[in-house]
């Protein structure tokens, strides 16, 4: 079943400064919205309130039903932070028990990437090898909306590309909204993309557009 | 969501001890009263305190699973309260008999 997630009238400001004015967005499952902006223009906070662990003026709705802070209810929505989540003293296996659940933690394993690491504590793994999981742990969890904060963000081309596979092969499922610097990463797997430029949001067709507001130099 | 529980009381356990033994120890003759009061009560809160400053990106780990962070201070509470009445009924009993 097609599931909506619709953000609206978002208005957020630290001390005197607006950093949110009115955002409007729209996600539905089977889409991928990329969330493009310069540093502090406000991705993280926009996706941190739409998951509902920073307080706004807001109203965000799932199918249609208000929700204050969506992440409380079981199952709705899930949200990769631009750190680490994954506590370090779980190993991978571990981690994959927790989230996936017991019964599908093997088949959530049998992958070449998390093979090799399974016995290994995610402390002791590589920035790439974390993101990797931590995406994967989120992409298999039953949530209707995915929002993931700078997934490609110190992560090698190679891991980048099996990152983008492993979201494009969830996204059928699901509705996915993602930010990242590496805007051409981004335009590569989105079926849509938004900027926010001076608290608000564009909506972006190409690099002309991002040229346009001023977020790249050269086309 | 009992299992994710868990874990994150697990994580606030060596804390929690650690605290709590050394309040018992500084006050030696009270000892069997001092670790499960403290078990229960201060060392409970400070391990969560600590991880709210020191490992807070983990809580996404809960949040994720629709797990609040209220949710997890009352289980941890529940349960340091549960272990520290039994370890209080047994101290206490111990040095009594």
């Amino acid at each position: 079943m097609p599931h909506i997630l619709e953000v609206d009238s978002v208005q957020k400001h630290f001390d005197e400064r607006s950093i949110l004015t009115d955002i409007y967005l729209q996600c539905r499952t089977g889409e991928i919205i990329g969330l493009l902006g310069r540093n502090g223009s406000g991705k993280s906070t926009l996706m941190q309130i739409i998951f509902g662990t920073i307080d706004a003026q807001k109203f965000i709705r799932i199918d249609g039903k208000v929700y204050e802070a969506p992440y409380k209810t079981k199952d709705l929505i899930a949200y990769l932070p631009q750190h680490d989540f994954v506590p370090k003293h779980l190993s991978v296996r571990q981690a994959a028990r927790l989230y996936p659940g017991k019964a599908s933690a093997e088949r959530f394993l049998d992958d070449p990437v998390l093979k090799p690491l399974s016995g290994s504590k995610t402390g002791s793994l590589s920035g790439g090898e974390v993101r990797y999981l931590e995406i994967k742990l989120l992409l298999n969890t039953p949530c209707r909306f995915i929002m993931l904060d700078e997934p490609f963000s110190g992560v090698s081309p190679v891991m980048v590309e099996q990152i983008q596979k492993l979201i494009l092969e969830t996204s059928p499922e699901k509705g996915i909204i993602l930010s990242d610097h590496d805007y051409r990463n981004v335009l590569k797997i989105t079926s849509r993309c938004c900027l926010i430029h001076q608290g608000s949001l564009k909506q972006i067709s190409g690099r002309e557009d991002l040229l346009r507001w001023g977020y790249i130099l050269k086309a | 969501m009992l299992r994710l529980l868990l874990t994150f009381y697990r994580s606030t356990l060596a804390l929690n001890w650690g605290f709590s033994l050394a309040c018992a120890i500084l006050v030696f003759i009270q000892f069997p009263k001092v670790l499960p009061i403290s078990l229960m009560s201060s060392g409970s809160l400070l391990s969560f305190y600590y991880k709210s400053l020191s490992r807070k990106g983990d809580y996404f780990f809960y949040y994720n699973r629709g797990i609040s962070k209220t949710q997890l201070l009352l289980f941890t509470l529940l349960m340091n309260g549960c272990s520290g009445g039994i370890l209080y009924i047994l101290l206490n009993h111990a040095t009594h008999s």
